[in-house]
């Protein structure tokens, strides 16, 4: 049972895992973000183009100055982190963000960090190149001027020389000529070979002039170079492939989503599909539980009116193995009362005389006195006043009373014997009563007598106990029922003791023990004798129920029937009952 | 401040530091009831930071249309600033701070100096591209007047000193001392206004606490 459990809950997790991967797969794909790291891409292209542009215009001479140049710096950057929050986020959780995109985006990112280094390189070069290209022609001018000292001949030389190399510097900023830059290092040579002949001044100011021309080729050549390694950088491809790649995957993204979409509306439908089936289902097996449910219900109530019924019977059979006992039992009291009134009738005889010497006196008083015979009227009076005086002096009167008292006693008797029979053998539906259960013993014990009488000695240790609320028919069942267990367990050879108990076991609870000296109960027997038709007895002496349904009664009564036994030690039924059971249930309460 | 290029380095600690100068301690009990705390101490930077923007100089005067607002000495330093080249570099709004150039050019200054640091390395030390040995950034000639001493090794005390050492080793030639002295002179008009008054009033402050 557990382990189908398991099992269902297990297949019910993976359908709903299902589902929501489904959903997940699903779930919009963000058009916003998609826009913005599009339109971020197309900002970072315009920028990068324009920034070309510009880095040419220095060098070309129209930018005054790099704050033009230095200020798409930050906006470079700013673009590039929205980028890589923007399309981490959109990639997120997504195979090809890992392996396609965000290295697409590192890949275009270190590029643009190249551009930045180049663009920085030309920067400081070009600054360079032109304050010495601008100064050039002033050195150069400055140089001839302090050649003024020197003998004519190596001045018109160096002269010459310096202005060579202006022109020649000139024309390679002009042209980016290789063949002119050769021709500068070996004019340069040649002049700094002359630079020992010259005076302390002159030969300073020729090699500043030589330095300045030596750092205007270099310049050139570097800017010249790093503008090529900008041109060749390729920011502008690796944002369109950046660009693409990410349409690209925004498409099949799209594609896979409509994919995962049908399969979610197949999957869904498929899902409900089988909850209508297993709704169907339950409802059907509902339908069948309730028919069952009322069939099973018609039955228990049948059972239930069949068991008050057996429980009757059971009581009757009680009842008819009592029934010559109880006889007798009216029989004495009848004998008793028959005796009595065959002695009131010998008592009545003398009454019978004195009421016809009575009228005979009478008739005569009635003669009058001169026809009066004296005589016959003396004898007439004497024989009336012997028969008064014998009936005065023999105390017939106080004899009838006493007789007719013992009369009255003997029906009595028989009167009460046949009330409790009445009252213990009526079907009585749970009629719930205060009841003391020492009276109940009491009137069990009478019905008992006859059967107990001559055999067994009862001995009662009543602690007065309260009055409890329960069924009284029920409860003497079960007392008449121990009672004469107790009895049949007596031996024969020596005097069997029936001691009964009651007393207060806690406040609430009343215990009654009905204790004998008999021979016990086996052991294998011990764990049966509540069960339903087990019976010790011959066949035809015993339902087999007593015992079960004393059970039954005492539970219903929110009550314990405990056993204890001893082989031939005897054995000890307690019983507790509550005095306010906490609730009688009125439908078991049935059990009559 | 947590950021690994800039100072990589954490609340607890830079309090930790700070704590350690009784100064600082004393200048935050002044200024903050609650003292040296992260909160007052962003709140410190911050203030700094709004008193980096000090615009007005004579010199943006003079370019607004101000004819007045340079003396003529001035006027001709601006003349030489540009003719002998230092524009080249300290270009722009900021005249400077907008590129990175070599320390050296036309001489190796730190041969001359001696004594090479790893800080001498300059943009080197961030790129670690061989290329960028000895660049650093130039920077904004505003305010340069109250900013002594200068360079990034602090080794010229005066503007006189920087002056001579841009003319030897960044532009490679010499010019008579009237010219430094009136592009001297010219580089005083690039001192800004905070808070509508000129700033020689935190000039003082900012020696005093140079001196100590």
């Amino acid at each position: 049972m557990n382990k189908s459990l398991i099992a269902n809950l297990g297949i019910g997790l993976g359908l709903v895992a299902i589902l929501a991967f489904l959903i997940l797969q699903t779930r919009a794909v963000d058009f916003e973000a998609q826009n913005e790291i599009v339109s971020s891409l197309r900002h970072l292209k315009q920028i990068d183009a324009e920034w070309s542009a510009d880095v040419l215009r220095s060098k070309t001479g129209l930018n005054n100055n790099y704050d033009q140049i230095a200020s798409p710096l930050p906006v470079i950057q700013s673009l590039e982190e929205a980028l890589q929050s923007r399309t981490s986020a959109f990639w997120g959780g997504h195979d090809v963000g890992d392996s396609r995109i965000l290295p697409l985006l590192q890949d275009s990112r270190q590029t643009m960090g190249q551009k930045i280094e180049l663009i920085e390189h030309f920067k400081s070069q070009h600054a360079i190149l032109r304050n010495s290209s601008n100064y050039l022609p002033t050195a150069a001018r400055e140089a001839i001027a302090s050649l003024e000292k020197e003998p004519a001949s190596l001045r018109s030389q160096i002269a010459q020389e310096i202005d060579a190399l202006l022109i020649s510097t000139l024309i390679y900023i002009s042209t980016s000529d290789n063949t002119v830059a050769d021709k500068i290092a070996a004019d340069l040579d040649t002049l700094k070979q002359s630079l020992p002949q010259l005076s302390g001044e002159a030969a300073e100011r020729v090699a500043g002039f030589a330095a300045h021309v030596a750092t205007v080729v270099k310049r050139e050549t570097t800017s010249n170079t790093l503008l090529a390694e900008l041109s060749a950088l390729p920011t502008a491809q690796k944002i369109d492939a950046l660009g693409n790649a990410h349409a690209e995957e925004h498409n099949n993204l799209l594609i896979a989503q409509q994919r995962y979409r049908l399969a979610l509306i197949i999957y869904s439908s498929l899902l409900l599909f089988g909850l209508a089936f297993a709704g169907w289902r339950l409802y059907n097996s509902y339908r069948l539980l309730n028919a069952t449910n009322a069939e099973l219900n018609k039955t228990y109530h049948e059972l239930k009116e069949s068991q008050v019924y057996l429980v009757q019977s059971e009581k009757m059979s009680a009842l008819g193995q009592m029934v010559a006992g109880i006889a007798h039992e009216i029989n004495t009291p009848l004998a008793y009362a028959k005796g009595t009134f065959e002695l009131l009738r010998e008592q009545v005889a003398p009454l019978v005389d004195l009421a016809d010497q009575s009228v005979l006196f009478a008739k005569m008083l009635r003669i009058p006195k001169t026809e009066r015979d004296y005589d016959a009227s003396l004898q007439q009076f004497l024989e009336f006043e012997k028969i008064s005086r014998q009936i005065h002096d023999s105390h017939i009167m106080e004899m009838l009373d006493q007789l007719l008292n013992d009369g009255i006693h003997g029906i009595e008797q028989i009167s009460e014997i046949v009330s409790n029979l009445k009252n213990f053998s009526r079907l009585d539906r749970a009629r719930i009563s205060e009841f003391s259960v020492e009276e109940g013993l009491n009137s069990t014990l009478q019905l008992a007598n006859n059967l107990l009488k001559n055999r067994v000695e009862v001995r009662r240790k009543f602690g007065n106990v309260p009055k409890i609320h329960g069924s009284p028919s029920q409860i003497n069942q079960v007392f008449l029922n121990l009672i004469t267990n107790a009895v049949h367990a007596m031996p024969d050879d020596h005097p069997g003791v029936i001691t009964l108990c009651t007393d207060m076991a806690d406040d609430n609870t009343v215990r009654v023990e009905i204790m004998d000296n008999g021979s016990g109960i086996p052991a294998d027997v011990l764990p049966k004798i509540f069960d339903p038709f087990f019976t010790t007895k011959e066949i035809g002496k015993g339902t087999g129920m007593g015992l079960s349904i004393s059970y039954k009664i005492i539970q219903e009564h929110g009550g314990r029937i405990l056993v204890d036994t001893e082989m031939g030690g005897g054995t000890v039924f307690t019983i507790l009952l509550p005095i306010k059971p906490q609730e009688i249930n009125a439908e078991s309460a049935v059990l009559a | 401040m947590h950021n690994p290029v800039e100072m990589g380095s954490n609340w607890p600690e830079v309090l930790a530091k700070l704590e350690l100068d009784d100064a600082m301690l004393k200048a935050f009990k002044d200024a903050y009831p609650d003292g040296l705390q992260a909160k007052n101490i962003q709140d410190a930077i911050a203030a700094f930071e709004r008193s980096l923007i000090t615009p007005n100089a004579r010199f943006d005067k003079y370019l607004r249309g101000d004819q007045t607002a340079l003396s003529a000495d001035e006027l001709q330093g601006y003349r030489l600033f540009k003719q002998y080249g230092c524009i080249a570099c300290h270009q722009g709004v900021n005249v400077g701070g907008n590129m990175f150039q070599q320390f050296g050019i036309m001489g190796d200054y730190f041969k001359q100096r001696g004594n090479l640091t790893e800080a001498d390395l300059g943009r080197f030390n961030v790129t670690k591209s061989p290329a960028d040995k000895h660049f650093f950034k130039v920077p904004s000639l505003r305010n340069i007047a109250l900013t002594a001493p200068y360079f990034h090794d602090g080794s010229a005390r005066t503007l006189n000193d920087a002056v001579d050492v841009m003319f030897k080793y960044q532009l490679g030639r010499s010019a008579p001392a009237q010219d430094k002295e009136l592009i001297i002179q010219f580089l005083h008009t690039l001192t800004g206004e905070l808070h509508g008054k000129p700033l020689a009033a935190a000039a003082t402050t900012a020696a005093a606490a140079q001196g100590k």
